[in-house]
């Protein structure tokens, strides 16, 4: 890391209003009053060029008697984040909207609204994460508010708008073509598809809460891993890894390569389940069976190396539960030939197949611009020309250790996606042949693990997904906070540019194609409270406003 | 003519046999795309046993459809009676009752039409649009390869070039009407979730995919009468060999459908009319020629 360019930042960011300035590892943590926000991100976002990674509220009044919101940033150039915190009177909590300057500020503005209370002047608010007739006053994620209350059940249908001379075609809940219950309603004029309505959080299960109020430290780890059933381990290695940036905890060399190991694993197999996926929503069955057939040596493999085919288990704080010996990664090997070998023939057989090419060319276009503005991730933000991986930019694990080339393409389509996710297979098995070549002989969890409170950290694994975020405030025995952000949870609202103008037969591919985790987005239940339809503009030059709605 | 006990026994045997054969023809169809799949895939006879329990459940009628039981009965009845005219126009070598069968296919074409029409479903409706772009072109090339051949040909059929290129179109449009990938677009369950079929279920989704299953076969019963109608037979033997030839096209158009994706409604139609023109255009040029 470069400390002349953090002195330099801080110089700056003490010029425009903050104070409190500390630096933790690879995180800047500022302090800044509300009156001075908006100035200090546009800073931050528009001349730093840094990336909008997520906020979140948090209720430190039994701490300090105020409400705090935490704006994370990522300078991935520069391998740092910059943490702005604002704060709020217990009794007024204010706070002034930035997603006018960041656009990808909209949903976490409005879960903080909906979960703490927080008022965002200078926007309309609106209910995103909770029914319509969810008690008034009544905002789980506040300290008092126990983690088992039950507000009494009632419906709260919600009538398909009907616009006169469009027709809307509703997508889900229940879709053969969903595998997770999410709602789109693709307003088309022919075939053509004009407008999108979208609305997601079908399913509740209120992971944060959980994970501060009655589980522990070590317990979380099993939570955090079944956020998403696919992209389980990089959550729990993420949720670890803030801990132990918190807590200053050093995991052992061989803890991390395992780390390591595993989560390229995870991310073959997931690739490879969305290749397969992909195949089968163009019509391509043989390409979805032969794909999956080539996943199962994968499987096999984790089970080798984890004791369990998914949902590893494996992660602890300071370190690992299982180690791997000499005749596991022989083993590994072979298998890793088998499925490039195997998975090569089969990527280009699926390329050579001509509705393959002209249904995945020039479709679901997101140009690099509006990419930038909505700070997409991982695939997404590679396949419009982004050049973002956590991995390289912001080392984690052992991934410094090994090398790697990160696949850019510039065409933004849904070919370009498909493109960087079958380069990335190629690149996680080099990667795995170098970690399984380098792995240290040692321990594989620390030995000294405490964990003081009131710490905080920013944790950052690049999911197949893209870039996940953790951020823990420590407390007695358990998190006092802990904010999660999946990278679908970034991706989705990029969705709205993407499918406007496509053909009815390529919304599915197009949904498909940022590879859409709701386990890992829907932490939290939403509902809209009327059919109206909202606008989100995006085509506006960098720092001019726009009046960004939601979808 | 008295026909002969060979005639009694065999022709009514065959046809029976027709109408049992395209159920298991896609049981074998299924088996044939497992394989390539690399996995087991379904015994032969799935096909049957999916359609007996269709036809075990209770009868729903699809909400706000305007008679839909006439409309699928009509649709089964008139495509049974189109393979028994037809198989027996061939037995008879008559011209009449093939070009009767021909009509009667295209009465059928316009019945799978209208009876998604008649549900109130947008999924529905979308792949009825589909499929009517699709036939436009499709169903336009087969009458009108099959039209040019008998003009050709004057009913006396005889090799040539151009009789060869005109009964590959016919080839393709069977292979387009039969609803395989990449012309599948009706249904196509990623967006449309089954399409003309939404709104079905029990014994008029059992009556509706038999019959479906049925014109899938008589589509390709055309070209193969056309091919050994260039040979000397015995009728019953003619009878036997166009079955047996229709049911190797099945096969063939089996293992080619699980190597292609899906289309698209803007890219299929004009795909096939630039093919189709250009076939055209060739037999024709070849039939100037005396090729």
């Amino acid at each position: 890391m470069n400390n002349d360019y953090i002195e330099k930042v801080i110089t700056e960011l003490k010029a425009r209003g903050a104070s409190d300035i500390s630096v933790s590892h690879d995180t800047i943590f500022v302090s800044v009053e509300s009156d001075k926000l908006r100035s200090l991100v546009e800073y931050i976002h528009n001349e730093l060029d840094c990336y909008f990674r997520t906020c979140g509220g948090c209720d430190e009044r039994p701490i300090n008697g105020f409400f705090a919101l935490y704006h994370i940033f990522g300078d991935d150039k520069h391998g740092l984040n910059i943490v702005v915190k604002t704060y709020a009177s217990s009794d007024d909590p204010k706070f002034p909207t930035i997603v006018d300057i960041v656009p990808a500020a909209d949903w976490c503005e409005m879960e903080a609204h909906d979960l703490l209370g927080f008022e965002f002047t200078g926007r309309r608010q609106y209910r995103l994460v909770l029914p319509p007739n969810w008690p008034k006053g009544l905002y789980p994620l506040r300290k008092e508010v126990p983690y088992n209350i039950r507000p009494k059940p009632s419906t709260s249908g919600e009538q398909i708008s009907k616009p006169t001379n469009i027709a809307a075609i509703p997508i889900g809940p229940y879709h053969p073509a969903l595998h997770e219950p999410e709602y789109f309603e693709l307003y088309i004029e022919g075939e053509k598809v004009v407008d999108v309505k979208y609305r997601g959080f079908h399913v509740h299960r209120g992971i944060e809460k959980l994970g501060e109020t009655r589980m522990t430290y070590q317990q979380i780890n099993f939570l955090a891993e079944r956020i998403c059933g696919i992209c389980g381990f990089v959550h729990s290695t993420c949720y670890c890894q803030a801990v132990e940036k918190a807590a200053r905890i050093d995991v052992p060399e061989r803890a991390l390569f395992i780390r390591s190991i595993v989560l390229e694993v995870e991310r073959i197999h997931s690739h490879l389940l969305w290749v397969g996926v992909a195949a089968h929503l163009l019509g391509y069955d043989t390409g979805f069976m032969h794909t999956w057939r080539i996943r199962e040596p994968v499987m096999v493999l984790a089970e080798l190396l984890t004791g369990s085919r998914k949902t590893y288990g494996i992660n602890l704080i300071g370190g690992v539960r299982r180690d791997i010996d000499e005749s596991k990664k022989k083993k590994a090997l072979e298998f890793l030939d088998i499925v490039e070998r195997e998975f090569k023939t089969l990527a280009d057989t699926l390329l050579s197949i001509p509705q393959i090419k002209k249904r995945l060319k020039e479709t679901g276009i997101l140009p690099k611009e509006d990419a930038r503005k909505l700070s997409v991730v991982g695939p997404v933000a590679r396949a419009s020309g982004l050049d973002r991986d956590v991995r390289r930019d912001l080392p984690y694990a052992a991934y410094k250790y090994v090398d790697f080339n990160v696949p850019v393409y510039d065409e933004g389509d849904n070919m370009a996606r498909l493109l960087v996710r079958v380069d990335e297979v190629f690149e996680s098995i080099k990667i795995l042949r170098q970690l399984l070549d380098q792995i240290p002989k040692g321990p594989i969890i620390a030995e000294d693990i405490t964990i003081p409170e009131e710490r905080m950290a920013v944790s950052l694994t690049e999911a197949p997904r893209g870039e996940n975020v953790h951020f823990v405030i420590t407390g007695r025995g358990k998190p006092y906070r802990w904010k999660v952000r999946a990278p679908s949870y970034q991706n989705i609202p990029a969705l709205k540019i993407m499918l406007n103008g496509v053909q009815l037969a390529d919304a599915p591919i197009t949904i498909a194609s940022i590879d859409p985790c709701f386990s890992c987005t829907d932490r939290i239940l939403v509902i809209r409270d009327n059919g109206e339809k909202y606008w989100l503009k995006l085509t506006h030059p960098r720092g001019g406003s726009s009046c960004p709605r939601s979808l | 003519m008295i026909p002969s006990i060979i005639d009694i026994a065999v022709v009514p045997v065959v046809i029976a046999a027709s109408i049992f054969l395209p159920p298991l023809l896609d049981g074998v169809e299924r088996k044939i795309k497992a394989i390539i799949h690399s996995r087991i895939g379904p015994p032969i006879l799935q096909t049957w046993y999916d359609l007996l329990k269709l036809f075990g459940k209770s009868i729903l009628a699809p909400r706000n459809s305007l008679h839909i039981m006439t409309l699928i009965l009509m649709y089964a009845v008139l495509s049974i009676t189109t393979l028994i005219l037809f198989l027996y126009g061939i037995y008879c070598n008559s011209l009449h009752y093939v070009i009767a069968s021909v009509a009667l296919f295209m009465m059928i074409q316009a019945l799978y039409l209208t009876i998604p029409f008649v549900t109130s479903n947008p999924f529905a409706a979308i792949g009825l649009s589909r499929e009517i772009m699709i036939m436009l072109i499709n169903e336009i090339a087969f009458i009108t390869a099959f039209s040019l051949i008998l003009y050709f040909t004057r009913g006396i059929y005889t090799w040539s070039f151009y009789y060869t290129v005109l009964v590959i179109v016919l080839l393709i449009s069977s292979y387009v009407s039969s609803g395989r990938i990449p012309f599948d677009l009706a249904e196509a369950e990623p967006e449309l979730a089954s399409g003309i079929l939404i709104e079905f279920s029990g014994p008029f989704l059992g009556i509706y995919h038999y019959t479906s299953l049925v014109k899938r076969f008589l589509v390709k019963i055309v070209p193969s009468y056309l091919v050994l109608s260039l040979f000397p037979l015995d009728p019953y033997i003619r009878v036997v060999l166009v079955i047996m030839f229709s049911c190797i096209l099945w096969l063939l158009y089996a293992t080619i459908a699980p190597l292609l994706g899906r289309s698209r409604v803007d890219i299929a139609p004009s795909s096939l009319l630039k093919l189709y023109t250009s076939l055209f255009a060739v037999a024709l040029i070849l039939f100037i020629l005396g090729l």
